[in-house]
């Protein structure tokens, strides 16, 4: 920051009045107030490591995520040094502790999150979860993209009849409940991830189409517009490469917006039974078959719903950060 | 303002006419027949599917299906309580999944409103701080997490409250699902409270009220909290009918005899009519909520009517 000039207003103190900033371009600018807050870098960090851990994750333990192993079944979790295997069951006559490490004289296995009730390791199953989790997230942000995205800014841009028209449909497609329409959408597919993506197709685009067309029309008129237009250039260069390139924070902001709530769609399925099939492996599944005997293991439920919720926090945490720093309505 | 009234109406018209059909052409599309039990010979699957007039063309059936809707007759259950109307079993159900979703509302809202105006009028200190964690955690948890955790917790391992739902015994039992259930709504009208209250506070006439010496409780009270309440009360009603579904998982966990288990149970059973009927109940109330939304803000604020430009 460079003072111009400056005014001498009796004795030492002085007035700054005006200041030069190096130009930022918006989006750098953005960029710049997104690393500005603790909670922000905070919410990427964990994003990223989940991202690392949803890669590497099942592979940790050398236990496939669907490998059964009948007589290491219900093991609970063991870590050297932090867990020593044991657990409390609650039985009709008080607390028994059991440690089924020594019970099975098991002296260097280890299972960090406890085996389920087939023997299979908690460990590679929760890091698998999470990448299906993953897999939806990204696939929401592309169905965002790809549909949302043109959808709004093709309605926005044409504008007159057919923006009516455009916008009639999103309007009545958006008053239908999505959770029903998708809850009897799950019934008629067969269950599984395409299914869930599918699903997603259809409910997951209208926000992002409507907050893409109230950019393009905040933006069509504007000066640059109109002389990308006087120049000659036709509607498609004018909407990708004029416009697009202004509005790519809002966008970023919404795409991370829509994301947990689609995580949130497939573990809400699974535990209702809709999503997943039996068998497969993902947080909503694994939540729910941990549920079902959470009153006797309880170490069951809890790994997969800390990391659920790790990564919904990290999203919401990025979200939130974008939304201020490329919001220019609460930009400080 | 009689025109922008009734373009809002026919429009909500339609959209209810389309989620009908679209309701029944899902149901069409879906594999199975209500009449699944392995006693019934392949002749009396045939004389029930008669019976029920299942075996006349799908267009057929839709137009005999709204003329009746119009008549109010949604049609009987076919197996989860056989020849039972719809709407008798929805009755006795409702008033408990409305009861939970409303106090679950004004649990939440009443707290979301307090920590929402604290936060604002404390910014950056910690009642600002604590909102923002308060608001994440509870936006990032499904309510569904918090209602197993009450449930372990508060019903199972300190058996402070009842497990589950018990109809004798209703406003106790039902602590823990309003509990569960009201977290979400908190952490949305927390944060939403306190943004709005933060940029009334910001606005030229609050600004010109504190020149004019008023203060500082005047100011809150007859300025910031009146202006920033009615976006809160848009978003608040739009909350009820996320409850209203949301409370699907949390009626299974505490057994709750409400329309959302009444729902779930509908689904697995293949009961058509009472799934076209709830989804149609669900997708009427949304329609509803935002019709009347409209027409306030249409009344409140000329520029909506107009259409803002």
């Amino acid at each position: 920051m460079n003072t111009d000039f400056q005014f001498r207003v009796q004795g030492e103190e002085a007035l700054n009045i005006d200041h030069s900033f190096s130009g930022d371009s918006f989006f750098r600018a953005g960029i710049k107030r997104f690393f500005a807050r603790k909670s922000n870098v905070f919410g990427l960090v964990l994003l990223c490591l989940l991202l690392v851990m949803s890669l590497i994750g099942p592979h940790l333990t050398g236990y496939g995520y669907a490998e059964q192993n009948l007589e290491r079944a219900n093991m609970a979790p063991r870590i050297p040094g932090i867990l020593s295997g044991e657990e409390s069951l609650q039985g009709t006559n008080g607390e028994i502790l059991v440690n089924r490490y020594e019970d099975l004289n098991l002296q260097d296995v280890y299972y960090p999150f406890g085996t389920d009730s087939l023997g299979r390791d908690l460990f590679s199953r929760c890091f698998q979860g999470l990448r299906v989790s993953v897999l939806i997230a990204l696939a929401a942000a592309l169905i965002d993209l790809v549909i949302g995205v043109n959808y709004g800014m093709i309605s926005g841009y044409l504008g007159g009849k057919a923006d009516l028209f455009m916008q009639q449909i999103v309007d009545i497609a958006g008053s239908i409940p999505s959770l029903v329409i998708v809850t009897l959408l799950m019934l008629v597919l067969k269950p599984g991830v395409g299914a869930i993506i599918f699903a997603l197709m259809l409910t997951g685009w209208m926000e992002m189409s409507i907050i893409a067309r109230t950019q393009v029309l905040r933006l069509k008129d504007q000066e640059f517009v109109q002389a990308a237009r006087t120049l000659g250039a036709g509607k498609a260069f004018i909407l990708f490469r004029e416009i697009l390139p202004n509005i790519t924070g809002t966008l970023i902001t919404q795409i991370m917006v829509s994301i947990p709530s689609a995580i949130f769609l497939e573990t809400f399925l699974s535990f209702v039974g809709l999503g997943l099939p039996l068998g497969s492996c993902s947080l909503g599944r694994l939540i729910s078959e941990g549920f079902e005997n959470c009153l006797l293991h309880p170490y069951k439920l809890f790994p997969c719903i800390v990391i659920l919720v790790l990564l919904m926090v990290a999203c919401n945490l990025v979200a939130d950060g974008l939304r201020e720093a490329f919001d220019t309505r609460t930009a400080r | 303002m009689r025109k922008y009234i009734f373009k809002k109406l026919m429009l909500s018209i339609v959209t209810l006419f389309v989620i009908v059909l679209v309701l029944f052409l899902l149901m069409e599309l879906m594999p199975g027949s209500p009449f699944n039990n392995d006693k019934l010979s392949d002749e009396q699957r045939e004389a029930l599917i008669r019976a029920y007039g299942l075996d006349k063309p799908v267009m057929v059936r839709f137009f005999l299906y709204l003329r009746n809707m119009f008549k109010g007759d949604f049609g009987v259950s076919y197996n989860l309580s056989i020849n039972t109307p719809v709407l008798t079993m929805i009755r006795s159900r409702l008033p408990i999944s409305m009861r939970i979703g409303v106090s679950a509302l004004l649990l939440g809202s009443v707290i979301g409103l307090a920590i929402g105006f604290l936060a604002a009028f404390h910014q950056g200190k910690a009642a600002d701080i604590l909102c923002m964690v308060v608001s994440v955690i509870g936006i990032s948890v499904p309510s569904y997490i918090f209602a197993i955790a009450l449930s372990y917790y508060g019903g199972f391992r300190f058996k402070w409250l009842p497990l589950l739902y018990d109809f004798r015994n209703p406003v106790v039992s039902s602590i823990m699902p309003v509990t569960a259930l009201s977290i979400a709504v908190m952490a949305v009208i927390a944060r939403f409270t306190r943004d709005e209250a933060v940029s009334v506070m910001k606005s030229d006439y609050v600004m010109f009220a504190r020149s004019q010496g008023l203060s500082d409780s005047t100011l809150l009270f007859r300025y910031v909290i009146r202006n920033s309440l009615m976006p809160v009360i848009t978003v608040m009603t739009m909350l009820l009918v996320g409850l209203l579904t949301g409370s699907l998982v949390t009626e299974q966990i505490f057994a709750i005899p409400g329309i959302g288990f009444l729902l779930s149970s509908a689904i697995t059973a293949n009961d058509y009519n009472v799934v076209i009927t709830l989804g149609f109940l669900y997708a009427g109330i949304y329609v509803v909520a935002r019709l009347i939304l409209d027409i306030l803000y249409g009344i409140i604020d000329p520029r909506v009517r107009l259409g803002e430009k």
